[in-house]
């Protein structure tokens, strides 16, 4: 996916929040360095031009207080705000009969699990999503410049070749040992079509190599961009440890288009599906993910009063609003555990859970968490965190 | 605590000029700006709660600073009057009509600045304290 089609689908969810919730009038997305990454069909480029200069300003005046994490003016007829996720602040602009709870729903959830998502599925792309040109035609703007929805078009992923080490001397040095997020961003692009192979292009060598893959068994390999592959592979395709390397994925029957005369075709016994199986582990092992569980993105809370202290500290607490939002989703099949996972460096754990304590938390994107689940997290209060059901079939 | 009265402008521009000089908690113009002395009063009730760090109010023609690190009184002055300053450019661009109050949350620190007729005031406190608090204690005086 390029970085056009990443803005795209930011642009989606931004029009999403519109749609949802139309007291929300204007929506945008910028970056650190105060250009825009996304905004809404609506919003003029002169509108967010002045609003981001204005916050800028204010930014750059504000450092007594520390980095500015969010603003809000209210207005006797709207207000706007600008919350800060990580490198990107995102602005939205609502009349004073919005319903707050929605919005922060929206926006303080969505779409930050909307960048993440996006940075997770494509590691390779490093620094900030590239930001978007201005288009006079805006409103007419249409997806089919990038890809057609439902027309599933492979399309390579830029990886930097790591070294499988010592489990290659175990296992079949065959096998490319790819991120899990790739393997679940094509899952979720090419829905039933079994994603059976990869291929590998070495861009500099014009070297393709055509293998099975497996998910990284290392976590900490998770999100960094990186390919595992063993010095056979690495051998075939002309490259070596930190060299950029393009991954296509080979759907059923297909052929690799650009495979030429190098072409080594790899063969393993072992079929895998797209399916990121593997993902779960431990305790998860028990449970099969959903295709498409939804992901929510939540801020630590603490467990307070005596619950914190006596017996449930097994239990993440989450908003009833998020359960009811899996109820819907799932019917019939039982949800009894939630992964969670912290988002600096991709902890995560699966645990029990029971609804939020505390009315005055519902709805603010809030899950209490015992403090035994926040030390094997490694997570504090006021942490982010993504929490995902686990649907049992 | 010192408070002080600035008699200047001093919320103008970057390189603010402040003629500060120790005052007595009681200001000498309750008849002028009867407003001005309701705000006053409130900033003050309201910084005995420890997690309320201070705040800068500022009328026609004075202001109050009661501040927790009183060596930063620019960087807070300046940081108010930018707040006051952008919510216009942000009313005019985004429709917002005239500005009612602005939430500013820093790391550690969060801003409430009102406008309230001729009396500009900016309210700094921890995080944890709920802006809907302060809000309340302001707009609920007559």
């Amino acid at each position: 996916m390029s970085n056009e089609a990443c803005t795209f689908a930011l642009r989606n969810t931004l029009n999403e929040v519109k749609t949802i919730c139309p007291d929300v009038t204007s929506t945008f997305i910028f970056g650190e360095n105060g250009q825009v990454v996304a905004q809404d069909q609506t919003t003029t480029q002169e509108t967010i031009n002045n609003a981001q200069e204005a916050f800028k300003t204010l930014s750059e005046k504000s450092t007594v207080i520390g980095d500015v994490e969010s603003v809000t003016f209210k207005g006797q007829k709207a207000r706007v705000n600008v919350t800060r996720f990580q490198d990107f602040f995102v602005a939205n602009v609502a009349s004073n009969e919005v319903d707050e709870k929605t919005v922060t729903n929206l926006t303080h959830v969505m779409i930050p699990t909307m960048l993440k998502l996006i940075r997770e599925m494509y590691p390779a792309q490093n620094g900030p999503i590239e930001t978007q040109k201005p288009r006079p035609e805006d409103k007419n703007y249409q997806s089919q410049e990038f890809f057609s929805p439902g027309l599933a078009v492979p399309e390579a992923s830029k990886f930097a070749v790591e070294n499988i080490g010592f489990s290659s001397f175990l296992k079949d040095t065959n096998i490319a040992l790819v991120d899990t997020a790739l393997i679940a961003q094509w899952n979720e692009t090419y829905g039933e079509k079994e994603v059976t192979k990869v291929s590998l292009e070495n861009p500099v060598a014009k070297k393709v190599v055509v293998c099975q893959f497996k998910p990284f068994k290392e976590s900490k390999y998770e999100g960094k961009g990186l390919l595992l592959l063993s010095e056979k592979t690495q051998a075939a395709l002309n490259t070596k440890r930190g060299a950029q390397i393009l991954v296509k994925p080979i759907i059923g029957q297909q052929k690799s288009e650009t495979a030429d005369s190098n072409e080594t075709d790899t063969q393993t016994t072992k079929t895998i599906t797209a399916a990121p199986k593997s993902f779960s582990a431990g305790a998860l092992e028990n449970y099969s993910s959903s295709p498409n569980p939804p992901v929510n993105q939540c801020i630590v809370e603490n467990v307070g009063g005596v619950g914190g202290f006596l017996g449930s500290n097994d239990f993440a607490r989450v908003d009833t609003g998020m359960i009811a939002q899996w109820t819907e989703m799932f019917g019939d099949k039982q949800i009894k555990q939630i992964i969670i996972e912290e988002t600096v460096a991709g902890r995560k754990l699966s645990c029990k859970f029971k609804p939020l304590k505390g009315s005055e938390l519902e709805g603010k994107g809030v899950i209490q968490l015992p403090e035994k689940i926040q030390q094997a997290l490694q997570v504090k209060k006021g942490a982010l965190v993504v929490v995902k059901p686990v649907v049992e079939e | 605590m010192k408070k002080k009265e600035i008699t200047e402008n001093m919320m103008g521009a970057e390189g603010v000029v402040i003629s500060a000089s120790d005052v007595p908690k009681q200001a000498d113009s309750n008849e002028e700006n009867p407003k001005y002395e309701s705000l006053f009063a409130s900033a003050q009730e309201i910084r005995k709660n420890p997690d309320v760090l201070g705040y800068i109010l500022r009328g026609e023609s004075k202001a109050t600073v009661d501040l927790h690190e009183p060596e930063r009184i620019v960087e807070y002055a300046v940081m108010s009057s930018q707040a006051f300053e952008s919510s216009e450019t942000m009313a005019e661009s985004l429709g917002l009509g005239e500005i009612e109050n602005i939430v500013i949350e820093g790391k550690n620190v969060k801003v409430l600045c009102l406008s309230l007729g001729e009396n500009r005031l900016s309210i700094f406190a921890k995080k944890a304290v709920p802006h809907e608090w302060l809000l309340e204690t302001f707009l609920s005086k007559p």
